[in-house]
């Protein structure tokens, strides 16, 4: 088959959620199929400022086409399309704005899907929320499946995308919180929709713990993984856990590693690493007490996949269905609503270092289960056939 | 696997640690000699449990307190900044100055406030939820009680007066 994927930003060096999603599936089907990626020429995701050189490239078996970021995101008015959208007073136009201002501004992708998108038997477009997404989904929704990636944000409850949510052709869901939340918001057809995630691969030998050693990492720790920001829940973590009360004979440290786009108040049991290698990274998850995952919006969360997979259990925010559902589903960590519940869980998951070590282990048989790629993969090639 | 005795499941941990929480919650309560009403241990599990259910709700943009109020404008906290005149003739430049010099100058305060407003504003929110929650528990055990008089009144109809 002749396959497109559509994403805002692709490359080695992109980080992101969707983007690995993308990645991941486009590098799998190239081994079968003829598959062009079509993106931007961003690197950014807070400017979309143009980075990559744009033209068609050759990444292994994936052809890349990358088209010109029209102009770079205002930051500012963006914040105000917000308040407008998110205020539930907007007009369709005022909508419609906030997926320009979302960017990337790529015209010229969307052109060349209108020209010719008919080329490809199949285009799976990678999260709703971008311009990409948005403008370029509808010239071709007849061979489109939307792998919409959504989270329970104020931008899922947009009037606008009642209809665009019954365009396309099929859908790949992350989870089925997420599948039921697109469903509740479609207002006409509901196209075929199957159930997928993410792959991942079985992890390697078990990392010593020399690296933690090396970066002064003090142990017991649990750990948080990923962009350090207020979206991501990170304010609400950094206000719970200094009032954690902590048992003298065995305190736990929050470890923090990724990069931080907002304060982190000096305090003796909070240790932020910022950006980590590989292999640091690898042997902060395979010896954690538990990875804390605070999101209010996710739609799957591939954090909480590695950590369950090196068994390590997990301990995320309640009041995010996706989360709450998956540690259900793995039966592998627990949730908590808030600052007492979190408390009373992390002094469980201390306390009880059995049931801990069960819960991850239960975590990665969850991921053996539902998330290794031979898996995954399946369940994609036979969405491209229906 | 379901069946494995060996199995650590999540939802008795969670209560476990709902159990600790309202323990703590308990404790506290009394120690700062809240209503007596809530050292009865099940009476506070059930108010708890209205409260929680308010904060749980997802969507507090479609709540029927809200819908019947007139206008937004009445409750609303206005959080979008908008720049206007009331100059006919020479109203485009004023703005313009508005927004070129006086809108930079004022950016500090406008980000403090709109970052109160949204707090509020949830507040607000947060508040419509728990009062729909109690009114339509209230309407619910009303309507659970007319139900149940009428039931007694068909079994002892000569028996009882009327209201």
């Amino acid at each position: 088959m002749k396959l497109g994927c559509v994403i805002h930003r692709y490359g080695a060096d992109v980080t992101g959620g969707s983007e690995a999603h993308c990645r991941g599936i486009a590098e799998r089907l190239a081994e079968r199929h003829d598959v062009t990626v079509l993106t931007s020429c961003a690197r950014d995701y807070l400017t979309w400022r143009n980075a990559y050189p744009p033209g068609e490239t050759s990444e292994g078996r994936v052809r890349v086409r990358r088209f010109p970021v029209a102009r770079p995101r205002d930051l500012r008015r963006f914040r105000a399309i917000s308040l407008v959208v998110f205020g539930g007073r907007a007009s369709a136009a005022d909508q419609r704005r906030w997926f320009e201002e979302n960017g990337p501004l790529v015209p010229d992708l969307v052109r060349h899907l209108s020209d010719h998108g008919r080329e490809f038997d199949r285009i799976l477009f990678f999260s709703y929320r971008y311009y990409t997404s948005f403008f370029g989904l509808p010239t071709v929704a007849d061979r489109a499946i939307l792998v919409p990636t959504a989270e329970e944000d104020p931008l899922i409850r947009a009037p606008i995308l009642a209809p665009f949510f019954s365009l396309p052709r099929g859908y790949l869901f992350n989870t089925v919180e997420e599948a039921e939340l697109i469903a509740d918001r479609m207002s006409g057809r509901r196209p075929p929709a199957l159930i997928v995630g993410v792959g991942v691969d079985p992890p390697g030998q078990a990392p010593d713990t020399s690296p933690l050693a090396e970066a002064g990492v003090r142990r017991p720790y649990v750990l948080y993984l990923g962009r350090i920001e207020p979206n991501k829940g990170c304010d609400t973590l950094l206000r719970y856990f200094p009032r954690h009360p902590q048992p003298s004979d065995r305190p736990v440290t929050l470890v923090m590693a990724g990069p931080a786009t907002m304060p982190i108040p000096a305090h003796a049991r909070i240790q932020p690493l910022g950006v980590v290698s590989s292999k640091l990274r690898e042997a902060l998850l395979a010896h954690a007490v538990a990875l804390v995952v605070p999101s209010p919006y996710e739609s799957l969360s591939m954090v909480l996949l590695e950590a369950w997979n090196h068994g390590v259990p997990a301990l995320v925010n309640g009041r995010c269905r996706v989360l709450k559902g998956q540690v259900l589903r793995g039966d592998g960590g627990l949730y908590y609503a808030d600052r007492r519940e979190f408390s009373a869980a992390l002094g469980l998951l201390m306390d009880e270092p059995e049931v801990a070590r069960r819960l991850g282990a239960q975590g990665r048989a969850y991921v053996d289960r539902e998330y290794r790629w031979p898996v995954v993969m399946e369940k994609v090639e036979a969405m491209l056939c229906q | 696997m379901d069946g494995d005795p060996e199995r650590a499941r999540v939802e008795p941990l969670m209560d476990e640690v709902r159990a600790r929480v309202r323990d703590e919650l308990r404790q506290r309560l009394r120690e700062r000699g809240a209503s007596p009403d809530l050292r009865d241990a099940e009476l506070l599990d059930r108010v708890a449990s209205v409260f929680q259910r308010a904060l749980d709700r997802r969507h507090r943009d479609a709540l029927l307190l809200p819908e019947m109020l007139d206008e937004d404008e009445e409750w609303r906290l206005d959080e979008p900044l908008r720049l206007s005149s009331h100059r006919a003739r020479l109203g485009r430049a004023v703005t313009l100055v508005k927004r070129r010099l006086l809108l930079p100058l004022a950016r500090w305060l406008y980000d403090y406030c709109e970052e109160r407003f949204g707090r509020q504003h949830r507040v607000n929110r947060t508040l419509f939820a728990l009062l729909e929650e109690m009114a339509v528990e209230n309407a619910r055990l009303r309507s659970d009680v007319s139900a149940l008089r009428r039931a007694l009144d068909g079994e002892d109809a000569p028996a009882r007066p009327s209201r």
